[in-house]
């Protein structure tokens, strides 16, 4: 008991949002997020002060993961932000940058607490409510007929990303690879519940973008001697494989807690290579061409099996078994006792070695359909490599959540702004209703809902970082960037196109600057712009930006509700 | 000495109390975030040293694992409880004493006035409530919480409009734990899990012990989503993925066939019989005479391949029964996973025990402890066993066939890890309330134990003080109906307050000794239960005094019903609340809550209004803080000793006084 050091009383903070110190701490976070947002957003190169490995990015997952926050408030929106991400892959920049915004504008609004709280709530349910309307108008139906949407959708969350470096040919090389991979994982057919396949990404250093390519089945990474033998006629009919999850490497088998004694004269060793052989023996009188370990394979068995024209392939992986399984339809053998059962065996199409840069891979694929893909992804150095690996999981993580939820919203700020207009319209609407369930006077909801519209229109303000003009029109409530070189004319001549590219600039009348006040309106939906064949330029996950927007309200009423931060010290 | 640690978390508690509260952050030594309301919880994480401190946060502990409910309220208590006794000790010792003396005066004054007091909430306090609350409470049943709820409906339907009774109380509770915005759905959540889970001709009270015991098993937290993606799912959820995934049906087959289950508990509970236990050893190519080590060439191939067979026997006899199914406590080797593999057997491994126990409770099949063993009655039959994704993790939910009772999980969403622990925390401390609410409660003799002491030095009843307690007490618990709540938002402690100060006076109002006469325990009391309401409403006093005003109007109205005088309660009623009385006692709670919003437009919230709080629970926390009150002021020196305690030469007593040698904060 002497031993034990005294723990420490625990550290309190009263009322931390109104602490100038923590508000500055707040800032700083905000402020770092924020610069990350969007196609523009500025890089982050993280490095800790021993050395290491130092990473460049702008995605909210791989920044937060790698900055560790000190304050509990900051742990506190990371955590959230991260937990997102995990579950949607996309929109964690936004969900944080609306969480912040929140926090200041019911700062700025003076509103109570409680007040705030209820009305960010009641807000809320009134967007979420409109975006799963059908007459939503930022929300776009996807067409699985045919490819376009998906690809700006993959597109969208690509170039989004800009630590990848990619040109906009190579992005759109990316996107498409994207899409296909995913369009492969669809199985084609099967009843009832459809269980989707997956995709095994190689990542490759050194050869250019351009050269990354998606593949049906597998490609398993082989040594540089590696050889097919030309006996084997691998092209024309299927190859007969096994494969062991059970290291072959004449080990001696798991003895629990046992001892074992072994005495003088004994020869274990031998003992389980003769069995190994035996093994070996069956394995070729059974025709088996192609014998795969996830473990090591003794050698003298490789030997033997080469010997006999086998394909020999050790140390898989524990990752890959499953899906080489998958695609084979063999059993993985975890004994080297029995002899094989026949149903354990699978079978394989199409060997062939594959060399990508230094790489050498060898290629299978599925004796039928099956829905397993490999996507190898080139870029010319690690760092860049290991971002563009992130970036396209994401992106299929999002084209697979398009199959729960066959739509999409739009992109490039138009959502924010357009949900903010319809915030204040539908919010002004309701204010009788919504004074007396939520217990507040008119003052203060009128002031709480246009803290929450402009909480929203900070996030599309976020995505400007070269010093443009963020304008609103007053027709759809679309967002739209002057760039900086242009003096923004709110009368005349007018801007091109929207942020999302789906409203052009000749059908809107009049446009006012983002964030300043405007008559509330209810926002049109742009001429055709519900229809499946409306291709706007720009287009985010559809589940990922209302968990997003979900979460970050969540997140921003509960920071409110903080009163007391209590640290453990020890 | 007692009063500066208490005085100090009245702090953080304020911060967190009632509906206006906000909530406490925290992080723990881990690095853990954890976000909280609840006072116990509060408590443990402020890492106490105060050895008294530590006493009382075992005491709320303890009260708080009965009754789920009332931590930061029972510091409030004690702290103005505390405060009220030192004040009345120092008035009381004025005089008459030598200086040098007077500590040890204050003292043992401030013991007294404390065992008093507890003698006074174990002989007097249930009648105090029986006449001064019961007749304003509403007894809540559990037919009339639950009758509009139609289980087949969409959870929806309803739509709140006209919560029941139940409803309206776990809101209240929710109100309080999770804030404003989830307290309607998480109290409904937990309605329909009690009402799903019981047996129509069950008591409920048997229901509420089965889930609050099995809740680590019966929920699942999920953090990443929305709180508003809480849900309930049919069945239960093992908390584990398939080490070996079901067979997928076969093409041509339409029904599926039931899945019949085996759950493996225990150390046997291999499907591998692993005959090299610890200890045991297996020689190979020995000079011979042994059983297994005859051959000396194929010694370890020879055990392995029995080994390899036995299994396959196990496998095999799994099968024979027809079990697809193996849901077992501890790992499976590898090539025990490979052989049910091989003969379409799922297996799900590492389940906790816990679920393994509710398993077998639902499906009514024994857990089975030797694999070679397994006959009928250890296979359950299941309706439907599949993977579901919840959060990032990936576990099996098996569901159960049966018509009375439908099993269902409970699955609690939050943006962090912390929210979706917050949420199932509340859950679990509702149904402790409600269980606290339909299981009769015994005073158990260690309440019994504490007061003891007290009663011979009682003043007013010094001779029968221990009889009373025997006989009269708890009769008239007994007559406490343990389900009768009253309109939250300090309703109780205005009632009793008003309660206490009346306790003691004649029939028309004349009290034996003047004015002057409130006995000093009934003072005592009445003065402290005021510091909730005056906490509760601690944002803005002039809804205390609306609040205030409100229950005495009701109260009169009430009283006025009582009488038999229904139609003068119009006029009686000195408050807002007086106008709307004329229904039944039962319609108090019912009928004021509404005109409470429309008294204050703007300031109070509804939910905490219209909602309801039991008195039993509260009046079980007054007796824990009159309890606690007594073992603190009990103490009489803390000692800190440096040493081992096996080291310890005889400590020197330091005597009657407040000599703490602690080194307080």
């Amino acid at each position: 008991m002497s031993r034990l050091s005294k723990k420490s009383p625990a550290l309190c903070t009263d009322l931390p949002l109104e602490n100038p110190d923590i508000c500055q701490k707040l800032n700083v976070f905000k402020q770092l997020l924020t610069s990350c947002f969007g196609p523009n957003g500025k890089l982050k190169q993280v490095h800790n002060n021993i050395g290491g490995h130092s990473v460049t990015t702008s995605t909210s997952e791989v920044l937060l993961q790698s900055v560790s926050p000190s304050h509990p408030l900051l742990k506190f929106i990371a955590a959230s932000v991260l937990n997102h991400v995990g579950r949607f892959s996309d929109c964690g920049l936004f969900a944080a940058i609306l969480c912040f915004a929140l926090i200041d504008q019911a700062k700025l609004s003076g509103l109570r607490r409680n007040v705030s709280i209820s009305i960010n709530q009641y807000l809320l349910d009134i967007c979420t409510a409109y975006l799963h309307q059908d007459e939503c108008g930022c929300k776009v139906q996807l067409d699985f007929s045919s490819s376009k949407n998906l690809i700006t959708l993959a597109r969208s969350v690509i170039s989004s990303k800009p630590a990848c470096m990619l040109r906009e040919q190579e992005a759109l090389h990316i996107s498409m690879l994207a899409v296909q991979a995913f369009l492969l994982t669809v199985p084609c057919e099967s009843p009832g519940n459809v269980r989707l396949g997956s995709t095994v990404t190689v990542a490759v250093e050194g050869p250019p973008v351009a050269q990354s390519a998606v593949f049906p089945g597998l490609m398993l990474e082989i040594p540089d001697h590696f050889k097919l033998s030309n006996k084997n006629n691998f092209q024309s009919q299927p190859t007969k494989m096994v494969l062991f999850s059970v290291s072959l490497s004449g080990d001696l088998f798991e003895t629990d807690e046992g001892t074992v004694e072994v005495y003088h004269g004994a020869d274990v060793e031998s003992q389980i290579l003769d069995q190994l052989l035996v093994l070996g023996r069956c394995a070729v009188e059974d025709r088996v061409e192609l014998f795969v370990c996830q473990k090591v394979i003794h050698p003298v068995l490789q030997q033997y099996l080469n010997q006999h024209d086998v394909v020999v392939l050790e140390r898989l992986g524990a990752a890959l078994v499953e899906p080489l399984a998958e695609l084979t339809g063999s059993q993985p053998l975890a004994s080297l006792l029995s002899t094989i059962p026949p149903e354990a065996y699978g079978l394989a199409r199409g060997l062939n070695v594959k060399n990508f840069g230094s790489k050498k891979m060898l290629h299978l694929e599925a004796p039928g359909e099956a829905v397993i893909c490999t996507m190898v992804l080139c870029h010319r150095n690690q760092t860049l490599l290991s971002e563009l690996k992130v970036v396209v999981q994401k992106a299929q993580h999002v084209l697979r959540l398009t199959l729960r939820e066959p739509s999409a919203l739009l992109g490039g700020g138009c959502t924010e702004t357009h949900l903010a207009a319809y915030v204040r319209y539908e919010g002004i609407r309701r204010a009788a209703e919504a004074t007396s369930s939520l217990c507040c006077s008119p003052t203060e909801y009128l002031l709480g809902t246009e803290a929450f519209a402009r909480s929203l229109e900070g996030v599309a303000r976020a995505l400007e970082h070269d010093g443009g003009t963020p304008m609103v029109d007053l027709t759809h409530g679309h967002h739209w960037a002057v760039p900086v070189d242009e003096t923004p004319d709110l009368e005349g001549k007018p801007l091109r196109r929207c942020g999302c590219g789906l409203v052009r600039g000749s059908s809107v009348e009049s446009w006012t600057f983002l964030s300043t006040k405007y008559a509330e309106f209810s926002p049109a939906v742009p001429p055709g712009g519900r229809a499946a064949a409306a291709q706007p330029a720009v287009l985010d996950c559809f589940a990922a930006k209302m968990n997003a927007l979900q979460v970050a309200v969540e997140t921003a009423n509960l920071l409110q509700d903080i009163r007391y931060i209590v640290q453990d010290k020890n | 000495m007692w009063c500066r640690p208490c005085v100090c978390w009245r702090r953080s508690f304020s911060a967190a109390l009632g509906p206006d509260g906000g909530q406490v952050l925290f992080t723990r030594d881990t690095g853990q975030l954890m976000l909280s309301r609840s006072g116990k919880q509060i408590l443990t994480a402020l890492r106490l040293d105060h050895p008294l401190a530590r006493m009382v946060v075992e005491c709320v502990w303890k009260h708080s694992e009965n009754t789920g409910d009332g931590s930061k309220t029972f510091i409030l208590l004690l702290a103005s409880l505390l405060r009220g006794i030192q004040t009345a000790a120092s008035k009381g010792s004025v005089g008459g004493h030598v200086y040098t003396n007077r500590a040890a005066v204050l003292a043992a004054g401030a013991r007294r006035t404390a065992e008093e007091l507890l003698a006074f909430g174990l002989e007097e306090l249930a009648e105090v409530i029986l006449v001064g609350v019961v007749p304003h409470t509403a007894s809540l049943s559990w037919e009339s919480g639950l009758k509009h709820r139609d289980p087949e409906a969409p959870p929806r339907s309803d739509a709140d409009a006209d919560p029941c009774p139940l409803q309206r109380l776990l809101a209240t509770f929710f109100y309080t734990r999770l804030g404003r915005t989830h307290a309607q759905l998480a109290s409904r959540l937990t309605r329909d899990l009690i009402s799903l889970w019981r047996p129509p001709a069950d008591p409920p009270a048997l229901t509420l012990r089965l889930l609050e015991r099995n809740f680590g098993a019966l929920h699942t937290a999920v953090c990443g989503l929305p709180a508003g993606g809480s849900r309930l799912v049919e069945g239960q959820v093992i908390h584990r993925d398939f080490a070996v995934p079901p067979r997928p049906p076969q093409p041509g087959q339409r029904e599926q066939p039931p899945v019949r289950a085996v759950a493996l508990v225990g150390a046997g509970g291999s499907l591998q019989p692993n005959t090299i236990l610890s200890g045991t050893v297996l020689q190979v190519g020995g000079p011979g005479g042994g059983a297994e080590e005859a051959d000396p060439e194929g010694g370890v191939l020879k055990y392995s391949a029995w080994a390899e067979r036995s299994l396959e026997g196990a496998v095999g006899r799994l099968r024979g029964l027809g079990v697809t199914l193996l849901l077992s406590a501890g790992r499976q080797t590898q090539a025990a996973l490979g052989a049910a593999r091989r003969a379409g057997l799922a297996v799900v491994e590492c389940v906790e025990e816990e679920e393994l126990a509710l398993f077998a409770q639902l499906s009514g099949a024994t857990p089975a402890t030797v694999c070679g063993r397994v006959g009928r009655e250890h296979v359950g039959v299941l309706s439907f066993c599949e993977p579901i994704v919840l959060g990032a993790h990936r576990y099996v939910h098996v569901g159960f066939p049966g018509a009375a009772v439908r099993p269902h999980s409970l699955v609690l969403c939050g943006a962090g890890e912390g929210q979706a622990e917050q949420g199932a925390g509340a859950v679990r401390d509702a149904l402790r309330m409600l269980l606290a609410m339909w299981e009769p409660w015994q005073r158990t003799t260690e309440d019994e134990h504490a007061a003891s002491p007290g009663a011979p030095s009682h003043p007013r009843h010094p001779k029968n003080g221990q009889s009373r307690s025997d006989g009269a007490g708890p009769s008239r618990e007994g007559a406490l109906d343990p389900r009768g709540t009253v309109p939250a938002g300090g309703e109780f402690e205005f009632l009793l307050h008003r309660a206490l100060l009346r306790h003691g006076e004649g029939p028309g109002g004349q009290r034996p000794g003047g004015e002057g006469g409130v006995p000093a325990p009934c003072r005592l009391l009445a003065d402290a239960l005021l510091t909730v309401p005056r906490h509760v409403y601690s944002q803005g006093p002039r809804r205390l005094m609306q609040a205030q005003t409100l229950s005495l109007g009701r109260s009169r109205s009430t009283a006025l019903q009582c009488d038999g005088d229904g139609g003068g309660g119009g006029g009686g009623g000195g408050g807002g609340g007086g106008d709307r009385g004329g229904g039944g006692v039962s319609g108090v709670g019912l009928r004021v809550s509404p005109a409470a919003a429309e008294q204050s437009p703007g300031a109070p919230p509804r939910a905490s209004d219209a909602g309801l709080e039991s008195v039993s629970c509260k009046y079980r926390l007054i007796l824990a803080v009159l309890q606690c009150l007594c073992s603190v002021l009990r103490a009489d020196a803390v000692l800190h000793l440096h040493k081992s305690s096996r080291a310890t030469a005889s400590p020197e007593d330091t005597g009657d006084d407040d000599d703490d040698e602690d080194d307080e904060r």
